[in-house]
């Protein structure tokens, strides 16, 4: 499914829906990361909250797409991820490598 | 006579398989009264090992079976997925944890699938690379982790 993108206060936020898993969901993330990056926006926030369930390849995604945010000098940040999604990024030890904020509010703020 | 498997499918080599392989495994988990977080460790350790069969043991090779099979015994599930490739060596995998692997997109399906469940064994034999998964049934347990 293709994750809905919307604008706060000039932030990107993407919300992908339902299984980020290999062919289901990881592609389709990338793909909007890539359309958020063609419209220059300040900052990106990937809002997990509707995510049900992530592998290693829509990790691999979180992290493809940070590094290259990285490399365009554009913030990534994580919001509102579900239990079991906090849990394989802290198996995968990805948890200190994003910045993660408790809700998509609190990280738009951030951007302030 | 023992009783035989609880599931045994096999399936092409396409990743667009990998939904039905796992929506069959969560059925037959849930009929053998499986805790909802088993069936949660089983299905992403067992996307994980059905993904690197068709990967890098079919190498995408749609023809090539890729057969998984279930049995539960004692409260604990067992699963095997196996493949005709070459099989690897579990232990030459790049630790994706390690601070030059952080930022690459691949390599955190073996971590997954250890982190998640209580055993992973990768074997080779009769021209078959095998990967079994066993878990309990029960839900996660607090002390649950990576393998040595």
């Amino acid at each position: 499914m293709k994750p809905n993108i919307r604008r706060e206060r000039g932030v990107a936020v993407i919300q992908p829906v339902g299984a980020v898993t290999i062919g289901v969901g990881d592609v389709a993330l990338r793909q909007a990361v890539h359309e958020v990056f063609e419209t220059g926006d300040r900052g990106i926030v990937i809002d997990l909250s509707a995510v049900t369930t992530m592998d290693s390849s829509g990790l691999g995604e979180l992290v493809a797409g940070y590094a290259k945010a990285a490399d365009r000098g554009v913030r990534l940040l994580l919001a509102d991820a579900p239990r079991r999604v906090t849990e394989v990024l802290e198996m995968t030890r990805l948890l200190d490598t994003f910045e993660i904020y408790g809700t998509v509010s609190g990280a738009v703020d951030s951007f302030a | 006579m023992p009783p035989g498997p609880m599931l045994r499918l096999s399936t092409a080599s396409r990743l667009d398989q990998v939904g039905s392989v796992l929506a069959a495994m969560d059925a037959a988990l849930e009929g053998a009264g499986a805790h909802d977080d088993c069936r949660f460790r089983v299905g992403l350790a067992l996307g994980e090992a059905v993904a690197n069969a068709i990967i890098h043991g079919s190498r995408y090779e749609a023809a090539l079976p890729v057969d998984v099979e279930l049995n539960v015994a004692g409260g604990r599930a067992e699963v095997r997925v196996s493949d005709r490739g070459e099989g690897f060596d579990a232990g030459a995998v790049p630790d994706p944890r390690a601070p030059e692997n952080q930022l690459k997109p691949h390599g955190r399906g073996l971590l997954l699938m250890r982190e998640v469940v209580d055993d992973v064994d990768v074997s080779r034999r009769r021209g078959r690379c095998s990967v079994t998964i066993r878990t309990h049934l029960g839900p996660t347990r607090h002390d649950e982790g990576a393998q040595p």
